[in-house]
C-alpha cells in the first residue's frame, strides 16, 4: 500500500537568470514500511525533491502538482497545517545535518529539546526518552553525555537520525545520510537505517549520488536526471535489467573492486543547463543511442513490468496514462 | 647529505613515526601530568618505485594522510627516515629541501577549498611556473588542460572557480600539481568528494599523468574500489601500523589480514547486501593505541595472544601481513566469533 503519493510534482526556482527547473514533472510512489532509492547526479534534482516533501524552499520556489500522504494532499496544507506533519510524521535527515549540533549543548539534551518543546513532555520525560532514542540508534548512555565535538562523525549522524526519529514519523527522507563517513561507519549507519525500518516499520526516502550503496539497502531505486524521473523499478529490475540509458550509463561508470585496473566507462558531456534544458529527452544530447523521435519526446515512463518503468522511446512498453485531473 | 645512489625507489620512508602533542585535560593541567602523544604515524616503512601507482589504503584516523605529509616532509618526522632520489631529505636545511619541492606536488580531496577563488584557470594553473621561474607559455596550460580533460582547454581557461563544476575543479587542481612534472605526487583522496559517477573519469586523468610524465604517485584512499582500479600496489594503515602490503589483485582477491577483509566486505557492491557481520564499533583513539595487535578489539578471530604480542610484518602467500593467524585465516581453518 501507498503511504506517499507524489504527482506530476514541479519545483520551479525563480531567478535573475531564468526559471531553474529543479523538479519537472516528477510521479513517484512510497510503500509503508519501503525503502525507496533515489539516485542521481549532483544537480539532477533529488535534494530539492526532498525538500519539496518537507516543505522547506526559498521565498523564490513555486510548487505544483499533487503530494498525496496517507490520503491527503499536502500541497492543500495551509503553512500552520504542514507545522503538523513537518518533522512528525515526515522527518528529514539533511545532509550533513551532523554538523549542524549545537557546539555547546550535551547532545542528549539536544535530542530533548523538541520533545519538550513539541512533544509537551516535562524536562525529566524528555530526557529519558532522550536517551532512550539515543540507545535505539546505538549512541551509548555515556557518549549521549558528551558534546558534539567529543564524537567521531558515525556517532554524529546517529544523533541526527535520534533527533529525525524521535516523533515516531512514518516517512525519513534521509540525503545523503552516509558522505564523508568512513567505508566501515558508512556501513554501520546503512544497517541502522534498515534495522529502524524493520522495527517501527518506518518508510525511507533514501538520496545519493551512489548506486551501488542505495542497491544494497533499497526495495526500489528511482534514477533522477535533469529534473525528472527516468526510470523506477525494484532494485533487482534497475540493477540487472536497466532500460534506460542513462541508467544504464550509471551503472556503467561505477567503480568497483571486482574490476582492478579498468576504467570504469564515463558519461560524456555534462547534464543540461535546468534553465535551458533541451526540448524532448534531456538525456539526449549525451545518449549513445539518440535519434530524431527523442526531439520530441514528452518524458512518459513506459510500463516494463508491474514495478518497472523507463522513459526513453526505445522501450518497447506501452505508455502510462497520467491520471486524468 | 646521507646518498644511497643504489637505491631502486624512488621515495621511501624508514621506521617514519609522528607523534603529536596532545592538549591537556585541565586535571592534566593542573596535576601537571602529561597527556598520551597522538600516535598518528608508528614506525612505517614504505617504499614507492619509480613510475608506480600505490595505493594508501585506512579509515580515517589510521594516519594515512599524516603519512602522506611525511613523505613531502610537510610535516616532520618525529624520528625514522625519508629518502627521495637516493638521498636523505628529513635532515637538510630548508633551501636544500626547496629544490627538492618542485620535484614532489601534492593533490588535495576538497576542490572547493582547494583553488583561490579570485584566480582565473590560467593563473591557478600557471602560478608554480611563475613561483619557479619557469617562463609560462599558454600551449602548455592548454596540454595540461586537455590531459585533465577539459576539452576545448581555450573555452576554461578564462574561467573562475565558482563557474566550474566539481569534477572539473578537480581536474584544474590536477592539472596545476601536474604542470612542474613533479616526479612523486601525494593525492589524497582526490576523487571522495566527487559523485561516483565522475570518480573512474578522474582516476583515469591520474592514470594519464603517471604514464605521460612517469609519475609516481601515494594515492591515499579509504575505497578499495578507487584503488583497484588505478593502484598496482595496495598498502592498507590501522591505527598508525601497517597491516598489509601487496600487488594489488593478490590484496583484493585474497585478502590475508582481517582488517583488510573487513575494508573489502564494506564496500557497497552493485545488487549486493549489507555484510552480515560488521566490525565492533570505531577505530580507537590514536592516544590510547589497544596493547598487542592493534586491531584486536574489533577482530572476529581475536585470541588471548592477540591483546599481548603485537605481530610483525610477515610474508604470507605474497603479500606482507602482520596477523598471528593469517595462514590459518587464509586456509579458514580458523573460526570467526560471531558478534
Amino acid at each position: 500500500m501507498s503511504l506517499l503519493d507524489i504527482e506530476n510534482l514541479k519545483v520551479y526556482f525563480a531567478t535573475r537568470a531564468g526559471i531553474v527547473r529543479a523538479v519537472d514533472g516528477v510521479d513517484l510512489n512510497v510503500g509503508i514500511g519501503e525503502v525507496l532509492g533515489l539516485a542521481g547526479e549532483s544537480g539532477s534534482g533529488k535534494t530539492t525533491l526532498g525538500y519539496a516533501l518537507m516543505r522547506v524552499l526559498p521565498r523564490n520556489a513555486k510548487l505544483d502538482g499533487r503530494i498525496i500522504f496517507e490520503g491527503r494532499d499536502l500541497l492543500s496544507f495551509s503553512a500552520t497545517e504542514f507545522n503538523r506533519v513537518r518533522g512528525r510524521e515526515i522527518a528529514m535527515v539533511f545532509q550533513g545535518s551532523m554538523n549542524s549540533l549545537n557546539p555547546v549543548v550535551r547532545v542528549e539534551d539536544q535530542v530533548a529539546e523538541p520533545l519538550i518543546l513539541h512533544g509537551g513532555l516535562s524536562e525529566d520525560e524528555a530526557k529519558k526518552r532522550a536517551r532512550e532514542l539515543l540507545a535505539e540508534v546505538g549512541v551509548s548512555e555515556d557518549k549521549a553525555k558528551s558534546y558534539p565535538h567529543e564524537l567521531s562523525g558515525g556517532l554524529k549522524q546517529r544523533v541526527a537520525i535520534a533527533m529525525a526519529i524521535s516523533t515516531r514519523p512514518k516517512l525519513l527522507i534521509a540525503d545523503e545520510p552516509t558522505t564523508a563517513l568512513d567505508v566501515v561507519t558508512q556501513a554501520q549507519i546503512l544497517r541502522l537505517i534498515s534495522e529502524l525500518r524493520d522495527r517501527f516499520g518506518l518508510s525511507v526516502i533514501m538520496i545519493s549520488h551512489d548506486l551501488s550503496l542505495l542497491s544494497e539497502v533499497c526495495d526500489r531505486l528511482a534514477i533522477m536526471y535533469a529534473g525528472k524521473i527516468v526510470e523506477v523499478g525494484s532494485k533487482v529490475e534497475v540493477v540487472n535489467t536497466p532500460e534506460h540509458p542513462y541508467t544504464q550509463a550509471l551503472l556503467a561508470s561505477i567503480p568497483s573492486v571486482e574490476r582492478v585496473g579498468v576504467d570504469s566507462p564515463s558519461i560524456p558531456g555534462e547534464p543540461p543547463d535546468p534553465i535551458n534544458p533541451p526540448s524532448g529527452c534531456r538525456f539526449m544530447p549525451r545518449c549513445a543511442y539518440a535519434r530524431s523521435e527523442c526531439k520530441e519526446f514528452n518524458g512518459y515512463l513506459y510500463e516494463l513490468s508491474s514495478t518497472h518503468r523507463a522513459a526513453c522511446v526505445l522501450v518497447g512498453g506501452k505508455p502510462i496514462e497520467r491520471v486524468p485531473r | 647529505m646521507e646518498v644511497n645512489p643504489l637505491s631502486e625507489y624512488l621515495v621511501s620512508g624508514v621506521k617514519l613515526t609522528k607523534h603529536f602533542e596532545s592538549r591537556r585535560s585541565p586535571i592534566e593541567f593542573l596535576t601537571g601530568r602529561r597527556p598520551p602523544p597522538i600516535r598518528a604515524v608508528d614506525g612505517v616503512n614504505i617504499e614507492i618505485q619509480r613510475g608506480e601507482i600505490l595505493a594508501l589504503v585506512g579509515e580515517s584516523g589510521s594516519g594515512k594522510t599524516t603519512l602522506g605529509r611525511l613523505l613531502l616532509l610537510l610535516e616532520k618526522p618525529t624520528s625514522g627516515e625519508v629518502w627521495f632520489d637516493g638521498q636523505r631529505i628529513d635532515n637538510v636545511g630548508s633551501r636544500t629541501l626547496r629544490a627538492y619541492r618542485r620535484r614532489m606536488q601534492m593533490i588535495y580531496q576538497d576542490p572547493y577549498g582547494s583553488l583561490n577563488p579570485k584566480l582565473r584557470v590560467s593563473e591557478i594553473v600557471s602560478e608554480p611556473l611563475r613561483v619557479n621561474g619557469i617562463e609560462v607559455k599558454k600551449d602548455r596550460l592548454a596540454e595540461y588542460l586537455a590531459v585533465s580533460g577539459l576539452r576545448p582547454p581555450e573555452k576554461f581557461l578564462d574561467r573562475y572557480p565558482h563557474e566550474l563544476s566539481g569534477g572539473q575543479r578537480q581536474r584544474v587542481a590536477i592539472a596545476r600539481a601536474m604542470i612542474l612534472e613533479p616526479e612523486f605526487v601525494v593525492a589524497d583522496e582526490p576523487v571522495s568528494m566527487l559523485d561516483v559517477s565522475l570518480r573512474s573519469e578522474i582516476l583515469g586523468v591520474i592514470k594519464r599523468f603517471n604514464q605521460m610524465l612517469k609519475t609516481s604517485f601515494l594515492l591515499i584512499t579509504h575505497d578499495l574500489a578507487v584503488a583497484a582500479q588505478v593502484s598496482s600496489r595496495i598498502m592498507v594503515m590501522y591505527l598508525g601500523r601497517v597491516v598489509e602490503e601487496g600487488d594489488t589483485l593478490g590484496v583484493l582477491r585474497r585478502p590475508k589480514h582481517p582488517y583488510t577483509q573487513t575494508l573489502l566486505s564494506v564496500v557497497p557492491r552493485l545488487g549486493g547486501s549489507l555484510p552480515k557481520t560488521l566490525p565492533k564499533g570505531e577505530i580507537p583513539s590514536a592516544k590510547n593505541i589497544p596493547s598487542g595487535c592493534r586491531f584486536h578489539t574489533r577482530c572476529a578471530y581475536a585470541l588471548p595472544v592477540c591483546s599481548t604480542d603485537e605481530p610483525e610484518l610477515r610474508l604470507v602467500d605474497g603479500s606482507h601481513v602482520s596477523c598471528h593467524f593469517a595462514e590459518q585465516i587464509l586456509s579458514g581453518s580458523t573460526k570467526q566469533s560471531t558478534s
